[in-house]
């Protein structure tokens, strides 16, 4: 039976035969629009990369599992108390946060009228901003079924969508499949998609759209950067002409499934992408330069401090406004596996990815796009985890593993202060949900990853035949592209 | 229907062979010791390029089909790419780094040489063993570079070291002196790259056949810049053998 795919998918699995005339047209016919330095943002890379262009996703991972009933979905401490954890299933215990870090044990509350309000880690003393100061671009998604308690499982049916066999990721990485399908849209990138500290995954798209994965911005720029040890320019090029060719006869018998056709293109690439000289756009965390002191500052991290939240966050922003890519995921915090610590280690765990959250989309939206508005207006950012924290603490005062799930969406294609999905008041068990008239209804169906796949695809004006499930129309705005 | 399809698989593989059993050169089994070594080179500036168009997807397999037979090829995990290393090539990818540690009171330490492949194996795709219990076995442009870097840095010292032993136990030039050179040693040289196919990709391939004079020239253009040497020539053919996805996959 033939397989059905989209128009978009089709486009994209033909691959990009215009990209380098995209690539360098991109680049021509925005250049003269205005220097770099116009855009309100310090140029840290080469002059000759193709402005930012078109729709941009950024992929939050909050690693290890959140506590939503400190963050996305919390519950009123007045009516949920703690005595009465037996019945309600739920149990707060807030004021551990009293005044520890800068928090106070209340919730926060958006200074607009809004359907949701915030648990306590969403505000902080000191911070320069907060997460309720971004409700009017942000959307909240609650009561997302994960169907699984171990994180890789739960983490790569996010990433993927698709449900995985075993511990084995199937399918490919959301942020693959969109790099893919925007790629015929946009200037082409040096690095379409760009994966720091996530994983990345692609069954079916060129491989020139499959993430490039880094640990951290240090190891990126020795990814990009010559070795150490590099031959001749004419060895090295007439090594890169044989290219590895096996003849058509290797390549019948072994390259059946186009492992070394993908190897050898990813070699292609990785020599390409030092020969672009890339590197130099994520020296911010060694620098001693006023740019990436500035960018050391916004993201709270010291000069050589390349594995902190805000280093890894501060180069997935950069890699943005830079040109360089038009996807890219990045891990944004610390392991926030609390099973044997209370509120308040979570809450020291969680802070800083928390942190650099703000911290990128308060710099993209303080940033002004080339294409007018500022990148926030451009970029869609999506902050997730694999699982939430469970509402009952355990015998170690810790909390184990929920398979509900809520996530926030923030920028390009989302509405703002919209609220979607919902969890029970006893035990916070996902909900079924109208997707027609966005309400909790029994009618209505449980909220999956499969869901947040199609509503990001669909936000950017994209689909693909991969899920059954429609998007949730609710949170999106006008498309733009 | 079958078994007809599965003799046309295995003639076809019969087809690809490109030797015959005489010209097959022996490849001696000794264990290759454990270089020690401080890779010197410079960056040599590299002309600007392009990024390559368009792009391959891994396939699966047709189950009903009997075109094919065995498995696919998988690419080397970590570990095998360490070991592949080290005993085929005769050294490990080391430099100077500050690695983590729990021996240190500080959690990390300076390491003049620190295994590099350990070092990037989070980057190479180990899991954590936190989040993570499957390795990340993708042939992504991560590894590509990481593995050309740690190729190019092991191809340098293990000819290095094989210079220095006796000519019967040496392992990488076991057809040709150290400076044999074009045109004269050309036998020679077929010879050596033959037994280095044969050595890093377990392919019998003939000294005459189309995919070693392929290499050969990369030899060629290794030993034809002004002062170069043959020994330039071997480490620019190890570095094509061990960058190929026959070396990188089994």
């Amino acid at each position: 039976m033939p397989v059905r795919i989209s128009d978009e998918e089709r486009r994209a699995r033909e691959g990009f035969t215009f990209a380098r005339r995209r690539f360098l047209g991109g680049a021509a016919g925005i250049a003269g629009a205005a220097a770099a330095g116009a855009f309100g943002f310090t140029r840290l890379a080469r002059a000759d990369l193709p402005l930012p262009s078109g729709r941009a996703f950024l992929f939050c991972y909050f690693p290890g599992g959140w506590d939503q009933l400190m963050l996305l979905d919390p519950r009123d401490p007045a009516r949920f108390l703690d005595s009465e954890r037996s019945r309600t299933l739920i149990e707060l215990r807030y004021a551990e946060l009293e005044g520890y870090m800068g928090y106070r044990a209340q919730l926060v509350r958006p200074t607009i009228p809004s359907p949701f309000v915030f648990g306590p880690l969403a505000a902080r003393a000191g911070r320069r901003v907060n997460l309720a100061d971004f409700a009017d671009r942000m959307a909240i998604v609650r009561g997302v079924n994960m169907a699984a308690l171990g994180h890789e499982v739960a983490y790569r049916y996010f990433l993927t969508a698709t449900y995985p066999a075993g511990t084995s990721a199937r399918g490919t990485s959301v942020a693959t499949e969109v790099a893919a399908l925007l790629a015929p849209r946009v200037a082409r990138r040096p690095l379409p998609n760009l994966a720091v500290g996530v994983e990345a995954y692609n069954d079916r798209y060129p491989a020139n759209t499959s993430a490039l994965s880094v640990r951290n911005a240090q190891d990126l720029v020795v990814v990009l950067a010559p070795g150490s040890t590099v031959e001749a320019p004419e060895v090295e090029a007439a090594i890169a002409a044989r290219g590895g060719a096996a003849g058509a006869c290797a390549d019948e018998v072994y390259d059946r499934r186009g492992l070394w056709s993908v190897m050898r293109e990813a070699r292609g690439t990785a020599d390409a992408l030092v020969r672009e000289r890339v590197a130099s756009t994520f020296e911010f965390v060694t620098a001693d330069t006023p740019a990436a002191q500035a960018v050391r500052t916004r993201y709270g991290f010291a000069r050589g401090e390349a594995d902190h939240p805000g280093a890894r966050t501060a180069l997935a922003v950069q890699a943005i406004k830079s040109g360089l890519s038009q996807v890219v995921s990045v891990s944004v915090g610390h392991v926030t596996d609390t099973h044997f610590g209370n509120n308040g280690v979570h809450a020291r765990q969680l802070t800083p990815g928390v942190e650099a959250f703000l911290a990128a989309l308060d710099e993209l939206r303080s940033s002004p796009h080339p294409e007018g508005g500022s990148f926030l207006d451009h970029t869609t950012v999506v902050g997730f985890s694999e699982f939430a924290r469970a509402p009952l603490f355990n015998s170690y005062n810790g909390r184990d593993h929920h398979q509900n799930n809520s996530l926030m969406l923030v920028g390009a294609g989302i509405r703002g202060n919209t609220l979607v999905g919902a969890t029970s008041d006893t035990g916070m068990s996902p909900m079924p949900w109208d997707l027609e008239r966005n309400v909790a209804s029994d009618a209505g169906e449980i909220l999956k990853p499969e869901h947040i796949a199609m509503t990001l695809l669909a936000s950017a004006g994209l689909t693909t035949t991969r899920f059954r499930v429609s998007p949730i129309r609710a949170v999106l705005s006008g498309v733009t592209t | 229907m079958n078994r007809a399809h599965a003799l046309a698989a295995m003639a076809l593989l019969a087809a690809c062979e490109t030797t015959s059993g005489s010209d097959v050169p022996d490849v001696p089994r000794t264990e290759t010791p454990r270089g020690d070594h401080v890779v010197p080179g410079s960056a040599t500036p590299v002309s600007p390029g392009e990024i390559p168009d368009g792009g391959s997807t891994l396939r699966l397999d047709d189950p009903t089909s009997a075109e094919h037979i065995g498995r696919a090829p998988r690419r080397l995990d970590i570990d095998q790419f360490r070991a592949s290393l080290e005993q085929l090539l005769g050294a490990r990818w080391v430099g100077p780094q500050t690695v983590r540690t729990p021996e240190a009171p500080s959690g990390v330490r300076f390491e003049p040489e620190a295994d590099l492949i350990d070092y990037f194996a989070q980057t190479l795709g180990r899991p954590d063993y936190i989040t993570t219990t499957a390795e990340v076995l993708d042939p992504t442009v991560t590894f590509a570079k990481l593995a050309s870097d740690a190729v190019r840095a092991v191809c340098a010292a293990g000819l290095r070291a094989d210079v220095a032993r006796a000519p019967a136990e040496r392992v990488l030039l076991t057809e040709v002196q150290p400076d044999d050179a074009l045109p004269a040693a050309e036998p020679a040289v077929r010879r050596n790259i033959a037994a280095l196919a044969l050595r890093l990709w377990g392919d019998p391939v003939a000294p005459e056949s189309e995919i070693v004079t392929a290499v050969l020239g990369v030899f060629r253009v290794a030993t034809a810049r002004a002062g170069a040497t043959p020994l330039d020539g071997w480490r620019a053919v190890c570095i094509d053998l061990a960058t190929d996805p026959r070396f990188l996959s089994y």
